[in-house]
């Protein structure tokens, strides 16, 4: 029967792939005490090189960790609810709402997480549903080429025509500008101008010529600035602005003489997410004043613990306005709908 | 009349040559610039950015599973596939072209659709393996261009040498193997680096079918990416394309590229 023969080599043949397969390395790759993150891809280069190893040498935990956008680590929140993946999660505020509301992480307990009590005041929301581990700075990110604006009105100069780049509102730091347009436009302080969308709308508009992009993806939009295609970013931060100043690219952060903005980075833990202990503990020593330390000389940005000293130079974040999250997560879904019909 | 349409479609073949290669020849300039801006270099060359790749959180493992998820699923097209082609070119089905049509239909189907359709049958039948069910979409993607490529390589193929081989004293397994295969080794490794590649460097369907724990180059690419936009994606696409001249080399080679190309007979 030399058919058989032929069918069954062919059989033998694939079985043994597909025992390869089964054997391969990557599957028994799953090491003991391992916690999987999720959190902003810009922080992925700091994190996995200067923050994760200290996490293994502190705690002996490695870190998996999900690097993608805010609302999109959100989504994937909701579609695992039934079976969350991430044990801990870092977001910005306006996000964490949306998470806090739909039961997606839950309280940290001091008692797990004494750094929790050693924070500046204004960093945990919500009862400990999240608290701010750091704190970047938000201005106008230029190419040194082209010199440093001292207002945010220089966004809207004639010189700058084609030139200027704003990120999306989908973006945390996109609404910075939209603040920054009602305050040009009414004339109110930040305080107040924040709730006059209206107005910020009305001047944006007026940017539109001076735009050569709008951005989602920040790396493609500092390509353009480091290049010198763009003169200056409006909203950018300091946690990618100057990491980028640090490996020696051609830019810089200003802070224009209207103010600066204070992001907000948070972390939570995630509802019924796996190795509940080990987020807690990862948790308390993002909290803690070793990572700080390291985030403030690496990523750039304010530390919040207190025994942490701020860095010569960093910013006060006292000086810096933070807006009414709470308002910016209400309304940025319509906010989002007038962007792409009003301004693009 | 005639040389001034020749000289015109020469010219056009070079135009054609140069647009396709252009932003290749751009991404390995930029590969060497000195500084960390991703573009061309105008103040002199350097390799630091090939240094760091070796350095880059989590690029063996992904390098490594490429190569794994590219390997095993090309394996099993090459079998899979060209059992296929050979029923649908001597197995005298019914609806043979059809059949035929059917076997390289992934390749007209957009990734992203691939992807998803993929992705949401997995949960819908419960299987949750992110590994195994990499490796079945990439034999998705892969089967194919192997079947399409046996297809054409059996089609040309005289089986009447398999009975003259036996008349001639082979057992059927000699004659397979001394006669059908040896003539068939251009087309299997024609199959088998086309599915090679095709699994290698692909994107949407992959992108479905990825975990925090499986994630193969391209995915981790386009992370890298996002992280910061220096020249290291640059060090890493110059050494892939580096690798697939060196493969195509070995190909011609073997085989010649005018065959390859089916530019040949």
């Amino acid at each position: 029967m030399p058919v058989t023969s032929l069918s069954r080599r062919t059989l033998l043949k694939a079985s043994a792939a597909l025992a390869g397969t089964v054997a391969m390395p990557s599957i028994v790759r799953a090491a003991p005490k391992e916690i999987v993150i999720g959190g902003p891809a810009g922080a992925a280069k700091y994190f996995n090189e200067s923050v994760f190893p200290l996490l293994k040498q502190k705690l002996g935990v490695t870190v998996l960790y999900e690097g993608t956008n805010s609302l999109t680590n959100l989504q994937k929140m909701q579609a695992d609810k039934a079976a969350p993946k991430f044990s801990v999660v870092i977001m910005d505020d306006p996000v964490m709402i949306r998470a806090a509301a739909e039961g997606l992480i839950v309280p940290m307990q001091a008692s797990a997480i004494p750094n929790l009590g050693k924070l500046v005041p204004g960093a945990v929301h919500l009862d400990g549903m999240w608290a701010n581990y750091q704190l970047p700075w938000a201005g106008i990110a230029y190419n040194t080429k082209s010199g440093a604006p001292t207002s945010w009105a220089d966004m809207w100069a004639p010189s700058h025509k084609g030139k200027v780049i704003v990120p999306s509102i989908q973006n945390t730091e996109g609404f910075w500008n939209l603040l920054i347009a009602a305050h040009l436009e009414t004339g109110k302080p930040l305080a107040e101008a924040q709730y006059d969308i209206d107005a910020g709308f009305r001047k944006l508009k007026s940017l539109v010529p001076s735009l050569l992009n709008v951005y989602t993806n920040a790396p493609q939009a500092m390509n353009l600035l480091e290049q010198g295609e763009a003169d200056m970013i409006g909203g950018q931060f300091s946690a990618y602005t100057l990491t980028r100043k640090m490996d020696g690219a051609p830019v810089d952060l200003a802070i224009p003489k209207e103010g600066g903005f204070a992001m907000p980075s948070g972390i939570a833990k995630i509802t019924g997410g796996p190795a509940s202990d080990l987020a807690d503990a990862v948790i308390d020593a993002f909290l803690g004043p070793d990572v700080q330390q390291v985030l403030a000389t690496k990523a750039v940005v304010t530390p919040t613990n207190l025994t942490t000293p701020r860095p010569a130079g960093y910013p006060d974040p006292a000086t810096l306005f933070a807006p009414d999250w709470g308002f910016v997560a209400k309304e940025r879904g319509k906010w989002a709908e007038r962007w792409t019909t009003e301004l693009l | 009349m005639k040389t001034a349409a020749l000289i015109l479609s020469a010219v056009l073949a070079v135009a054609a040559c140069v647009f396709l290669l252009a932003p290749l020849v751009v991404v390995v300039l930029a590969s060497f610039s000195p500084t960390p801006v991703f573009d061309l270099p105008t103040t002199g060359a350097s390799l630091r950015w090939y240094g760091r790749i070796a350095n880059l959180e989590g690029f063996w493992p992904a390098l490594g599973l490429s190569i794994e998820v590219a390997a095993v699923s090309t394996a099993l097209a090459l079998v899979v596939g060209t059992l296929a082609a050979i029923a649908a070119v001597r197995g005298a089905l019914p609806y043979a072209d059809a059949f035929a049509a059917l076997l390289v239909s992934p390749l007209m189907m957009p990734g992203l659709v691939l992807g998803i359709a993929l992705l949401q049958y997995f949960r819908a039948v419960g299987f949750d393996a992110p590994l195994a069910g990499l490796l079945v979409a990439h034999l998705i993607v892969t089967l194919p261009y192997v079947a399409r490529t046996m297809i054409a390589g059996l089609s040309r193929f005289d089986f009447t040498l398999i009975d003259a081989a036996l008349t001639l004293g082979c057992t059927w397994r000699q004659a397979i193997f001394k006669v059908m295969v040896p003539a068939l080794a251009p087309s299997f490794l024609i199959a088998g680096l086309f599915a090679f590649l095709a699994s290698f460097d692909n994107y949407p369907v992959s992108i479905f079918l990825t975990d925090v724990r499986t994630k193969t180059l391209p995915i981790k690419m386009l992370q890298y990416i996002e992280e910061a936009p220096d020249p290291t994606i640059a060090a890493v696409s110059s050494l892939i394309l580096l690798g697939t001249i060196v493969l195509l080399i070995i190909a011609d080679r073997a085989v010649g590229l005018s065959r390859m190309a089916g530019t040949s007979d």
